[in-house]
């Protein structure tokens, strides 16, 4: 995790269910709080309740639940229940990013904006 | 002045401006989080990783005796020191920290703070006031919140036009 630029790893069944998240935080957490943190491995300290959203899901519902339980990462499960890709906080800072852009083209100028 | 004393504070997000249209925040001082957690740059790694082990937050901005920035240490940079030196414990927050930090002002305007923090893949910035001394800071958090609330007003728009 320290060598890639991202911090949530989904622990996936055989079958392509999921399993897990394995976040930094947890790393973190049982470094900080488990003296015999060498031993453990990936389930022992992932998060196994994982909440999960749809590709269908609103970015509102999506970020609500993001800050409401303190994560930033939501696996997407696709209709068939396997994992079909992630939603992290950057990808909707990203697309924050997008919008105000629109946004900022569309008033013009005239209410954006001060240095 | 005690500013050799570990000085940890609470934290709390502010959202401000409740005249602007919701959602349609306009600076950095209007989202950021006022109340921040310091370390001066001797505090040993222990305290910087417990301090973010049982918390909340992921950020610590180190600054000197004057309240000027000298770094900030992320849960990345923990994290990195653990896995790649043997000898951890021996070090301080100055030797982990993240020095020059990218930063903004109180009045850098909002679009401009997150292209900083998407294009720098980082998830925090420190907020400097004009003589330099951290007032605050800005994370990705406090940016998904004024997204979130941007979405919610856009949804309602569109529910009643």
């Amino acid at each position: 995790m320290t060598n890639s630029p991202f911090r949530h790893f989904l622990v996936i069944h055989a079958d392509g269910r999921l399993a897990g998240v394995f976040s930094d935080r947890d790393v973190l957490r049982a470094l900080g709080r488990t003296p015999n943190w060498q031993a453990k491995n990936v389930s022992g300290v992932m998060m196994h309740k994982v909440f999960t959203v749809t590709p269908e899901t609103p970015l509102s519902v999506a970020a609500s639940e993001m800050l409401s339980r303190r994560i930033n990462c939501l696996p997407v499960i696709g209709k068939d229940g396997k994992v079909c890709g992630i939603i992290t906080s950057t990808d909707l800072l990203r697309s924050y990013q997008k919008i105000q852009a629109s946004l900022e083209n569309n008033s013009c100028g005239t209410s954006t904006g001060s240095v | 002045m005690n500013h050799g004393n570990r000085e940890i504070k609470g934290r709390e997000s502010s959202m401000a401006a409740p005249s602007e249209p919701i959602g349609r925040y306009k600076c950095v001082a209007d989202v950021m989080t006022r109340k921040t957690v310091t370390l001066s740059p001797h505090h040993g790694f222990a305290e910087a990783v417990s301090l973010m082990a049982d918390r909340h937050f992921r950020h610590v901005v180190v600054v000197d005796t004057g309240g000027q920035i000298l770094g900030v240490i992320s849960d990345r940079d923990i994290l990195r020191t653990l896995a790649r030196t043997s000898n951890w414990q021996t070090k301080d927050v100055s030797q982990i920290m993240t020095r020059d930090p990218v930063t903004v002002k109180r009045e850098t305007p909002l679009p401009v703070a997150v292209a900083k923090i998407v294009a720098k893949r980082i998830n925090c910035l420190p907020v400097l006031d004009d003589e330099g001394k951290v007032c605050g800071i800005l994370t990705s958090t406090d940016l998904l919140k004024a997204y979130q609330k941007l979405l919610e007003s856009l949804d309602s728009n569109r529910a009643t036009p």
